[in-house]
């Protein structure tokens, strides 16, 4: 599912331009579509949800007790985890 | 000082508008921190709100022709007793315009923008929408 989700972002970007929301630059699409066969070629749990954020980085999220984990590709290619309980970032590590 | 530059009373209420194409809301799964991200161009000197005393929630609502959006209500003593600033900003046409200056481009990756951006999805007290925006609405700046 969000391979697919990733694959339609890919395909025609400018649709998804909005006020205030850039659409996500190939190499992120791509290094999203990278990091998703990743995940799941590991055995990780599949992400619940991807979402754009406003600059076109391209963010992962499962929810867990509490609260959530997130995995964002920045603009610059990076990537990074995160760990979100009770509305705090409590955990923060770049991946690649 | 003229009126839309005076200060931001604590009981004042402020919107926030969200492309409904973009998934930060959805009425079955709630609100997302990605709401108050600071844009790279449109947020350059703080993310933008603006303030009711200004502007219908009907207005706020209008973006760009064609398009759908939502609008999540706040109260800016709600962001000041977490230490979120809010300042008047006033623009041609848009005399309700706010910022959140501490919210910008330049610190976005910062682990405090992304708390914030955390906190404020916390504080939304309410989000209406969404409402199309059609051709020959006003054009309302983002």
């Amino acid at each position: 599912m969000i391979d697919h989700q990733l694959t339609e972002w890919g395909r025609d970007p400018a649709t998804l331009e909005d006020e205030g929301v850039d659409p996500p630059p190939p190499l992120t699409v791509q290094k999203a579509i990278r990091l998703a066969e990743a995940l799941r070629d590991e055995g990780m749990p599949n992400p619940q949800t991807v979402v754009r954020d406003p600059n076109g980085d391209i963010v992962f999220e499962r929810a867990v007790i509490g609260g959530a984990e997130l995995f964002h590709v920045w603009d610059d290619g990076q990537v990074e985890f995160r760990k979100v309980t009770d509305g705090k970032l409590i955990e923060r590590r770049q991946l690649h | 000082m003229s009126d839309e530059s005076g200060p931001i009373s604590e009981d004042e209420l402020l919107y926030r508008r969200i492309p409904a194409s973009s998934g930060w809301y959805a009425p079955a799964t709630g609100l997302r921190p990605e709401t108050f991200a600071p844009h790279r161009t449109a947020d350059e000197t703080g993310l933008s709100v603006y303030r009711a005393r200004f502007k219908s929630i009907e207005e706020a609502e209008r973006g760009r022709a064609g398009k759908s959006y939502y609008v999540a209500v706040l109260r800016a003593g709600d962001l000041r007793s977490h230490g979120i600033r809010i300042e008047p900003s006033p623009i041609f046409g848009d005399p309700g315009h706010a910022e959140l200056p501490d919210l910008n481009p330049a610190v976005r990756k910062q682990d405090a923008t992304i708390n914030a951006a955390l906190t404020l999805e916390g504080l939304v007290r309410l989000v209406e929408g969404s409402y199309a925006t059609e051709d020959g609405d006003p054009v309302v700046r983002a």
